[in-house]
């Protein structure tokens, strides 16, 4: 099924430039079209009206220590591992509601389920690479 | 808790306000962020046959990059996971983890 988003103005970082008043065609997870008017009938279609609104791509964020954030910097290296697991998975739903959907994690200071993390992340659909660690 | 969308928007603001244009700030944390992952074939950028990552907001970015935090939706893969305005209205994937 496709979804459409109409009437949205598309930042397009590649070409610096922003495209008004268009047309994203979505499908499968991916961008399947872009530009034109919007298509008519609705079968097997959505169509979001968006008048107005502004598309950029999803954020990255790529010096990110998921775990991190423990209340207490002297306790981080002592904090139990599945305490530090949760925070990350946390962190990172949280991030991805404002509009960062993906992250490249870098050195967790402390012990951390990183299985578990990642698998928490993933499946609430952040896109995750692995750094230096 | 660490605030990565926050910290994300704060430096896109900082990289503005010492100098750098709004479009190449916003193409800093995202275009150039996927090719340091090497992965930018797939993602960092709106293209047709990218992976449906979008951040849609409610102002012109680059007019006030503050925009960023005006969340209208947002979508991973094809997936919308923020939707504070109900505008997809049934289509919004809730995380078992926060349910």
């Amino acid at each position: 099924m496709t979804t459409y988003f109409t009437g949205v103005n598309v930042v397009d970082v590649r070409r610096r430039d922003v495209v008004s008043a268009t047309t994203i065609a979505i499908d499968e997870g991916r961008i399947a079209a872009t530009g034109g008017a919007a298509p008519r009938g609705a079968d097997g279609r959505t169509v979001i009206d968006m008048a107005g609104a502004f598309v950029v791509p999803g954020l990255w964020n790529v010096h990110t220590h998921m775990g991190g954030g423990t209340p207490s910097i002297l306790r981080e290296r002592h904090e139990p591992e599945a305490e530090r697991t949760i925070r990350a998975g946390r962190n990172l739903l949280s991030a991805l509601a404002r509009g960062v959907t993906g992250v490249r994690n870098v050195l967790e200071p402390a012990a951390i389920d990183l299985i578990s993390g990642f698998r928490i992340a993933r499946e609430a659909g952040v896109k995750i690479v692995v750094g230096p660690m | 808790m660490n605030p990565i969308g926050e910290n994300t928007f704060i430096e896109t603001e900082l990289l503005i306000r010492e100098g750098m244009a709004p479009i190449d700030a916003l193409r800093a944390a995202t275009l150039n962020a996927a090719e340091l992952c090497g992965i930018d074939s797939d993602n960092g950028s709106v293209d047709v046959g990218k992976v449906a990552d979008l951040l849609v907001c409610r102002g012109d970015p680059l007019e006030d990059i503050r925009n960023l935090r005006n969340t209208l939706l947002v979508m991973r893969a094809g997936r919308v996971v923020s939707d504070p305005e109900r505008l997809t209205r049934g289509m919004t994937y809730a995380h078992p983890f926060l349910t």
